[in-house]
């Protein structure tokens, strides 16, 4: 704080000057002034010998402390350390709650939203996939047919790549590729699939697929349809149980109007069984393969993954995790800095009030 | 009277307690006057002494020349403590009936002795800001400046408070008693 200097009147001054010579000591000095700062100075209070002297052995010990029964602590690091943590709790959790969707579809959870009582039910379907269990087969009973179906929305930097990567994951878990559009302009565009894979397998695919670029979104559904499975099948084995009973009537036949309405009869037969037949085959393909309908679009975002490296952590990525971590950082450091300056604020004006109190205090002493 | 001691913020421990004792030589007497002038109280001043001394000595470190002189930074600290003493107690006992007996003059004249008795008077009978000037001006041989500095006021207003002091004391020497 800069105090405001003002100028000494003239005559002040020199009455001034006139006291600097008095008290220096110059024999030019007015004379009455050097009386009374000779007898001022001669009758200046005197330390008594015994407290110079214990003043004096204080001093050459460096004033020594009392032993303290109990050490004081110094709660300022505690404080310190109690407000960084919790800076860092609050930074935590905002990031997290920040990057929650971001990390949930760059991790996707082969999910779905089907449970084992909707594959249990005779028309469950649903759509979405966030945040749900993933349903295992497994999990269904043996006796009970579930048809699946997954979407799965991808982005990439380079649409012609993951589509390749696409296949060869659908290969590897022995599904194949039911019809595919590829459309791609240096390495950019889009593509769509549809791929049948094992039933049993439909998690691996998932997951695999999931690898390649990053997830949009995936919805995943079943439906229970043991029923029709059941019913093409009963249907299938009483074609069957009709023919071999015609064949055994053709058997035993004896005249040519009998042997020929049988045959009729039987050709009749073998065109339903060739029907049902079908069929039965289609509810069994809709129940061991699941159809995987995959989406791959070009992504806006430099940052986003290099799909068909098969999850390899290349130094574009480390850059962007190092990004990630400074970005992470610098969040702790504001979080901390958002707690710690208003605290410090409040101390430094509550120091300054209290100076000023204890200041006001001590010059009233004077007063008195 | 005035010195010049110098105490360097980041020297050794061995070189900071010499400084420290050096500084004590050299303002001990000077610090118990003001503390005496100020309190008008013999075991209070030495109080006030033995604790300006010993909060000197602890926060040697904080001392920093470019705020001020060294016996600026000490007389400051040793208002703090007189100040506090002061409220503290709540009163200002005498201390001009036993002070002449610590302090046999030098001279048997009956002319001085009367003068010294008189200056003696005048300054009890100061106002305890006046006597307090007085004692860093006369005893402590502070200059404006750091009177300035102890008080927390401008060198200028220190210099006119030093005149009034002193024109105060002056007529008071005068006056008819």
């Amino acid at each position: 704080m800069r105090r405001r200097e003002t100028t000494l009147d003239p005559a002040v001054a020199a009455e001034l000057e006139a006291l600097e010579a008095a008290l220096a000591g110059d024999p030019a000095a007015e004379p009455e002034l050097a009386a009374l700062v000779r007898d001022v100075r001669t009758d200046a209070p005197a330390m008594a010998p015994a407290f110079r002297a214990r003043l004096d052995d204080r001093v050459e010990r460096g004033f020594p402390k009392p032993a303290r029964s109990r050490p004081r602590r110094n709660l300022v690091p505690a404080l310190a350390v109690a407000g960084c943590v919790l800076a860092a709790l609050v930074a935590v959790a905002l990031v997290g709650g920040g990057a929650g969707n971001d990390s949930a579809s760059r991790t996707p959870a082969v999910s779905a939203q089907s449970g084992p009582e909707q594959a249990q039910g005779d028309a469950a379907a649903g759509s979405g996939s966030s945040g749900a269990a993933a349903p295992s087969l497994a999990a269904v009973p043996r006796t009970r047919r579930v048809e699946r179906t997954t979407r799965l929305a991808l982005t990439t930097t380079n649409v012609q790549r993951t589509a390749d990567s696409v296949v060869s994951a659908t290969q590897s878990v022995g599904g194949f590729v039911q019809s595919s559009q590829v459309t791609t302009t240096n390495g950019r565009g889009s593509a769509s699939f549809t791929l049948r894979v094992p039933s049993a397998r439909l998690d691996d695919a998932v997951a695999r697929l999931s690898k390649l670029g990053h997830v949009r979104s995936l919805e995943q559904s079943a439906q229970d349809i043991t029923g029709a499975y059941d019913g093409a099948a009963a249907r299938l084995a009483e074609a069957r149980a009709t023919r071999r009973g015609l064949l055994r009537a053709l058997a035993k036949a004896t005249t040519a109007q009998e042997i020929s309405s049988l045959r009729a009869r039987i050709a009749d037969n073998r065109r339903e069984l060739q029907r049902y037949q079908r069929e039965f085959e289609s509810v069994r393909n809709r129940a061991n393969f699941a159809t995987v309908e995959v989406d791959v679009t070009s992504s806006t975002r430099k940052g986003e993954p290099v799909p068909g490296g098969g999850g390899s952590w290349s130094p574009g990525d480390a850059a962007r995790d190092a990004v990630r971590v400074l970005e992470v950082s610098a969040g702790v450091a504001l979080v901390g800095l958002a707690v710690v300056v208003p605290l410090a604020l409040l101390g430094a004006a509550g120091g300054l009030a209290a100076g000023a109190w204890r200041r006001r205090r001590r010059e009233a002493a004077l007063h008195a | 009277m005035e010195q010049t001691l110098t105490m360097a913020i980041d020297q050794s421990p061995a070189t900071a307690a010499a400084s420290f004792e050096a500084l004590y030589r050299a303002t001990a007497d000077a610090v118990y006057a003001y503390a005496s002038s100020l309190l008008r109280d013999r075991s209070a001043a030495e109080e006030v002494t033995a604790t300006a001394f010993e909060r000197a000595f602890r926060k040697q470190r904080s001392f920093n020349p470019r705020r001020g002189t060294q016996r600026a930074w000490l007389f400051g600290i040793a208002r703090n403590a007189a100040l506090d003493e002061l409220r503290r107690r709540k009163r200002i006992a005498a201390l001009a009936e036993d002070e002449p007996a610590d302090d046999p003059a030098p001279e048997r004249e009956a002319e001085a002795a009367e003068r010294r008795a008189t200056v003696r008077a005048a300054l009890a009978g100061l106002d305890p800001r006046d006597r307090e000037l007085i004692a860093l001006k006369f005893h402590a041989g502070l200059n404006n400046a750091e009177i300035a500095k102890v008080l927390g006021i401008s060198a200028s207003n220190a210099g006119t408070r030093v005149h009034r002091a002193v024109t105060r004391l002056r007529e008071a020497c005068h006056a008819p008693s």
